[in-house]
């Protein structure tokens, strides 16, 4: 058997080995702080050793034990494999819905269309939806209230994934057995009905972690109560007929409804409420992190009049130009299976980074416009994205913040995302000179905690981007500079609120509510308390509005503070404004949130309206880990 | 007490047995592998045995966790109170499948005897195992079950600890932390959460 400090000189040894193979020029690795001027590799996390084995008094009093005491994942080649492009999921007729396991004779499963009622509760109740109503003049047929429901079914299940060439294939948890979860493109005005079929292992099946029980989010969502993947509306497999819900499948309602539809008394609503870059993921109480880090996460995304999706209205990139990507960071043990370390209450890093489920990988590229939307899935890490090009930061466009449109695009060198949130950029390809790029991350993070807030230089290379590709079509995308010079670029979609002052001082007005996100009795603490699914913390009336004070008292974590079913604008942070974006050193707090980066000592008045729909709701920290850690609140609309 | 006869209701099916340990053969190795990582130091329970800890105490239950200390007049006695409310409701369960392990953070001052009186002070019935041992150890202990803090002025002060229950159903390899002093129908609902294949 060999020592520990054998194993280290090893690894090291293969690391050198395959970035010498993947061809890197020794001038791109010393700017990649992979090697030192004399030659010999740079230790550090992503391509470094780490010694795994009892703790010592010493490694007893490191408080920062997230990586360190975690073996470094296998070594991989980088940019070998192409990055993945997700599934369009489509959608299927009511009729064509089924329900359970196959018929082992007959190979087919129950049809069994919407009956419009969904299981709550860990399934053990049965309610209506509340939109989604069977129309009493016509035996079985069904009214929605928001318009022509599209139906689809996602079933998750487990599967064995290559995320590298080089490794053997990991067990992971995914929608249609993919991650991420194939991509829907849905339009407001077209009503989804979505049929979560759990077909994932019974839950006797011992697993080194995640639980096969399933209630899904979609993130950003103005979604009704019953369907929003509430915490506790987990339900079971389908392997495990003897549950409460043998068939193991609920029904879940998206609207696709512009908030404020009430008030204005029609179906459609605000139109300047309109969401773009959603997500779905699991939601289950206690094993958020655990569930999301197996796999549980996929695309949403959203169009409307202005942000088409077909070159009209705004005439984003779309179609092949359009390419979501999500970035996750796993730790991988010897046989390519990810790990989870269930006793690290702070947050869950990994040292491999993938781009939509494949680590490393190249993306070759049209010298056009594109347009990226990019996610954090998480379980605990922020990223700070810039485009390299070997010497350096290439501008590019950020056109929305959480996913919804900026009332201006923005130029930008890098943009920031915790956990949880997105920001969709255009590139333009046709303006960058070099053949080859790398979106790196900049943002150090060396445990769960969140982010250092040092900016890495040149940063984490995750995508290699190859200008290559010859032009398919012409570019009929607008240019998001508007012909202008300056960093503020084309008119994008006005704010709800687009009177700065007159927010502000309607905000002095309104009824506020604290809440403290805090360390505490060993767990993570909403003002003095852990979670209790029972404790309805705010009960807020349907149409009200209020300000939102969300602190962190602490000095040494953050938190991505996400609230459900409604967007907020901030106020300020710390006191001070959020500056309009229109301004030079522009903030992209200038915007419709859904998740709050809640830094250090920081406290952030937010504006929140409470809409159209009444039921439960949560806002909780979005380093999942610390939420599975009671980081959470129950409010409901009454 | 409305909870006793819920939770019992499912796994009358199942009949009463205790829960069979049955793990199939898996690829690879589960990284939180039981006794390299939980240790088989020795502990000394309450009632005079001397056990390993992964293999005597852990292995194959179902296990409410938590940290405390005799000389602790603060929350402690709450929150063994709260417990002893749990075990109530739990009942039978607690001692076949079930295991509740309380484990000292003054484990010089905690012999066997305080805490058998402490135990005997709170109507503490069987399957619930107080806990005590060499110091090193214990902290070894604490540091694996994740009752640590980031900060070490924090992490120092044993009433830090004290706050949480783990619970665990260790063959499924499947953990949560619920406040100790979450009302015993909620922390009933948390052990079911980990017990989905009872319920
Ligand atoms: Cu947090």
């Amino acid at each position: 058997m060999t020592s520990w400090k054998d194993k280290v000189a090893l690894t090291a040894q293969r690391n050198r080995q395959e970035i010498v193979k993947a061809k890197l020029s020794r001038r791109e690795m010393m700017r990649l702080g992979l090697l030192t001027a004399g030659g010999s590799l740079i230790v550090k996390a992503g391509l470094s050793s780490r010694a795994f084995g009892q703790p010592t008094a010493a490694s007893l009093a490191d408080p920062d034990t997230t990586l360190s005491r975690m073996p470094a994942s296998p070594p991989i080649k980088p940019f070998v494999q192409q990055m993945p492009r997700l599934t369009l999921k489509k959608p299927i007729k009511s009729n064509q819905m089924t329900a359970g396991l196959p018929d082992p004779i007959t190979g087919k499963a129950l049809l069994l269309p919407c009956d419009g009622t969904t299981p709550i509760d860990g399934a053990t109740k049965r309610i209506d939806h509340q939109y989604y109503k069977h129309n009493p003049n016509v035996e079985g047929a069904f009214i929605d209230k928001f318009g022509e429901t599209k139906f689809y079914e996602l079933e998750m299940k487990e599967a064995h994934i290559k995320l590298h060439p080089d490794y053997g294939a990991s067990k992971v948890w995914g929608f249609d057995g993919q991650v991420p979860g194939p991509l829907f493109r849905a339009k407001y005005g077209e009503p989804a009905m979505v049929r979560f079929k759990n077909h994932l292992p019974s839950v006797r099946i011992p697993q080194a972690f995640g639980i096969a029980e399933m209630t899904t989010h979609l993130h950003n969502g103005h979604t009704p109560s019953e369907s929003d993947g509430n915490p506790v509306n987990y339900f079971n497999s389908v392997n495990d007929p003897n549950a409460v819900n043998p068939l193991g499948f609920k029904d879940q309602h998206y609207p696709n409804v512009k908030a404020g539809y009430t008030k204005r008394g029609d179906l459609s609503g605000d139109p300047t409420e309109a969401l773009g870059s959603l997500w779905y993921h699991d939601h289950h109480l206690d094993f958020t992190a655990q569930n999301v880090y197996k796999g549980m996460f996929g695309c949403y995304n959203l169009f409307d009049e202005l942000d088409t999706g077909d070159g009209t209205g705004l005439r984003l990139p779309h179609d092949d130009f359009d390419v979501p990507i999500m970035f996750n960071d796993f730790l991988f043990d010897q046989d390519c299976q990810t790990v989870f370390d269930l006793f690290n209450l702070d947050g869950i890093l990994g040292d491999r980074f993938a781009a939509n489920g494949a680590i490393q990988p190249k993306l070759e590229v049209e010298k056009r416009r594109y347009r990226f939307r990019l996610y954090a899935p998480g379980p605990s890490r922020w990223w700070e994205f810039a485009l390299w090009d070997g010497t350096n930061y290439l501008p590019f466009w950020q056109i929305s913040s959480d996913g919804n449109l900026l009332p201006n695009a923005i130029q930008v060198t890098s943009t920031r995302i915790a956990v949880a949130e997105r920001t969709d950029i255009i590139v333009d390809f046709s303006k960058i000179k070099a053949r080859r790029i790398y979106l790196v991350n900049r943002l150090e993070q060396v445990n769960g905690r969140g982010p250092t807030g040092r900016i890495l230089n040149p940063g984490q290379p995750i995508i290699q981007i190859n200008l290559t590709l010859p032009l398919s079509s012409t570019d009929d995308s607008a240019d998001p500079s508007a012909g202008q010079a300056g960093i503020v670029g084309m008119p994008l979609r006005p704010l709800p609120d687009p009177d700065w002052k007159a927010l502000q001082a309607k905000a002095a007005k309104l009824p506020t509510r604290t809440w403290r996100f805090e360390r505490g009795s060993g767990g993570w603490m909403v003002n003095g308390k852990f979670f209790d699914e029972n404790v309805v913390s705010a009960a807020i009336p349907q149409e009200s509005e209020e300000v939102w004070v969300i602190q962190n008292p602490g000095g040494s974590w953050r938190h991505p503070v996400h609230i459900h079913f409604e967007e907020h604008r901030v106020l300020s942070r710390n006191g001070v404004p959020v500056k309009p974006n229109t301004q030079i050193n522009a903030s992209v707090d200038y915007a419709r949130k859904d998740v709050i980066e809640l830094n250090t000592n920081e406290e952030v008045r937010i504006f929140m309206r409470f809409r159209d729909m009444k039921g439960r709701y949560v806002m909780h920290c979005h380093n999942v880990v610390h939420e599975d850690h009671a980081m959470m609140i129950r409010w409901d609309i009454v | 007490m409305m909870d006793r006869r819920a939770f019992f209701a499912g796994a009358a099916a199942t009949a009463l047995v205790p829960f069979a340990v049955t793990q199939p053969a898996m690829a690879g190795k589960l990284p939180q592998d039981g006794a390299e990582w939980f240790t088989n130091v020795e502990v000394k329970t309450h009632d005079g045995q001397t056990l390993r800890f992964y293999d005597d105490v852990m292995k194959g239950k179902i296990l409410l966790i938590n940290f405390f200390f005799t000389s602790c007049d603060n929350v402690c006695p709450l929150m063994t109170e709260n417990l002893a409310r749990v075990q109530e409701l739990l009942g039978a369960r607690v001692g076949q499948d079930i295991r509740m392990v309380s484990i000292s953070l003054q484990p010089e001052h905690d012999t066997p005897e305080v805490m058998a009186a402490y135990a005997k002070g709170y109507g503490v019935g069987p399957g619930w195992l107080f806990l005590t041992g060499r110091k090193d150890d214990i902290e070894l202990l604490r540091h694996r079950l994740g009752f640590v803090d980031s900060n070490p002025v924090t992490d120092a002060d044993p009433e830090q600890h004290i706050g949480t229950v783990r619970i665990a159903n260790e063959p499924m390899h499947r953990w949560a932390m619920s406040p100790a002093l979450l009302n015993p129908p909620a922390l009933i609902r948390a052990i079911k959460r980990v017990l989905p294949e009872f319920s």
